[in-house]
């Protein structure tokens, strides 16, 4: 996929696509929907296993990201804000209670069995659990997006890699098709449009942070988004949404566009939403040290001064 | 004791070529649902290319905007190959690009995928094509 950042005449390249998929020519067999409830314990319990696995993950390269950044400026604001791990535990807690929940009801299917109703319990309990495992297939690819939009901000080491993560994961994961980036300029205290998506980089004035308004509003409360605030609009844009490092604005997202099959924003989307508002800050702000930092080989002694030893 | 049944008698090899890698990652996760099928990543079309010299793959899924070679061109080599002119090739498009995506289908690709996409149509397609029981994941 090709990213183009501040494109003029980029309206109506982007992918403002049906999600129908075609069909040509290919064996297609029935899908087999005997004996589910095994096969659904056993998928339950590998998803809750990936999703173990993928906050270990984020856990990881966020202490890992931590080390470096420290490492890099003294005075470096904590770059890894704790909610979103903390809401991904939560969820893993949340999928662990339903686990227990699917495994009572494949005991009473069980139970069913022993008194030789069997078929008729399993037929009760099949399209429930169908339906469940395919929820959780949803979390579970949600969660993987969560991760992976996680790490590519983490990873992102200069400003075009931190910008053409963020298109897309808007474009791709979340479904917007039309954007502007707002960077701050700390000195004049003006907002000044970096990249476009779907528009006309030129037409996007700056905007000074005393202005009135929704960025205004936003930039007073100082702190990374998450669902359940306001979510700062007006009438060129369905969202507003600040990018922040350690309680410091440092970019506004203006959100102005679905892509065409994309009717609004889901739950999954608010919390990537949230990802971007908590990370995308950050991986600015330390692709913009890494451009000033002076590159310099890793050495005993120093480290060691480093972490006291 | 049950049987499985689910298991293919041999174990499918798909690749995955798109140059973004939070796409690639995604589209790579997705296809790790489906038991039996190994999954490999390449950045662009010559390296499609040259991982495609080594394994005889099953499945070919390749976006279309991509540096060096891109997925029409590689479409195109691949039908060209005898080892790959029958193996299933489905592109990752944009439904703006309604032209590369015709292109790309009149050249032998055998289905697309949009853009942002969905991982449990990603899954049916792909069992579909391999014909590959839905195993209840």
């Amino acid at each position: 996929m090709r990213v183009f950042l501040c494109a003029p005449g980029a309206a109506g390249r982007g992918p403002a696509a049906a999600r129908r998929v075609i069909f040509a020519g290919m064996r297609v067999q029935d899908s087999g929907q005997g004996d589910l409830r095994p096969r659904s314990d056993a998928s339950l319990q590998e998803f809750f296993g990936r999703g173990e696995v993928f906050v270990r993950q984020l856990i990881a390269e966020n202490e890992r990201l931590r080390g470096e950044l420290h490492g890099q400026r003294d005075d470096l604001p904590e770059p890894t804000p704790a909610s979103v791990i903390e809401t991904l535990m939560a969820r893993v807690a949340e999928l662990e209670r339903e686990l227990a929940h699917a495994q009572e009801v494949s005991a009473v299917n069980e139970l069913g069995s022993d008194h030789g109703d069997h078929h008729d319990a399993e037929r009760d309990a099949e399209p429930g659990l169908a339906r469940r495992v395919e929820q959780l297939e949803h979390e579970n690819y949600h969660l993987a997006s969560m991760y992976v939009a996680g790490l590519q901000f983490h990873s992102a080491r200069t400003l075009p890699e931190v910008l053409q993560t963020i298109t897309e994961i808007l474009l791709n994961f979340v479904g917007i098709g039309a954007f502007t980036l707002f960077v701050l300029d700390e000195e004049r205290q003006m907002l000044f449009a970096l990249a476009r998506e779907g528009g006309d980089i030129e037409a996007c004035g700056e905007v000074a942070v005393s202005d009135g308004g929704a960025i205004a509003a936003m930039i007073q409360r100082a702190r990374p988004w998450t669902r359940g605030d306001p979510a700062y609009a007006d009438d060129s844009a369905i969202m507003y949404l600040p990018l922040v490092s350690n309680r410091r604005l440092v970019a506004v997202l203006r959100l102005e566009s679905f892509l065409a099959q994309k009717p609004g924003f889901d739950d999954n989307d608010f919390s990537l939403l949230s990802m971007i508002s908590e990370h995308a800050g950050i991986a600015i702000e330390t692709a913009w040290i890494r451009a000033h930092a002076k590159a310099v080989a890793l050495q005993r002694q120093a480290v060691e001064h480093l972490v006291g030893a | 004791m049950t049987l499985d049944t689910t298991e293919p008698t041999r174990r499918l090899h798909a690749l995955v070529v798109e140059d973004s890698p939070p796409m690639r990652k995604m589209i790579v996760f997705a296809l790790s649902r489906i038991k039996g099928l190994a999954v490999a990543e390449a950045d662009d079309g010559v390296d499609a290319l040259r991982r495609l010299a080594g394994t005889k793959f099953d499945l070919i899924i390749t976006d279309i905007n991509m540096p060096i070679l891109d997925g029409l061109k590689l479409v195109k080599r691949l039908r060209a190959d005898e080892a790959y002119m029958h193996v299933p090739i489905i592109i990752i498009t944009t439904e703006g690009a309604a032209e590369d995506r015709q292109r790309a289908l009149a050249l032998g690709a055998n289905a697309y995928i949009t853009k942002p996409i969905q991982a449990p149509q990603v899954i049916k397609l792909v069992r579909e094509t391999l014909g590959i029981v839905d195993d209840g994941r």
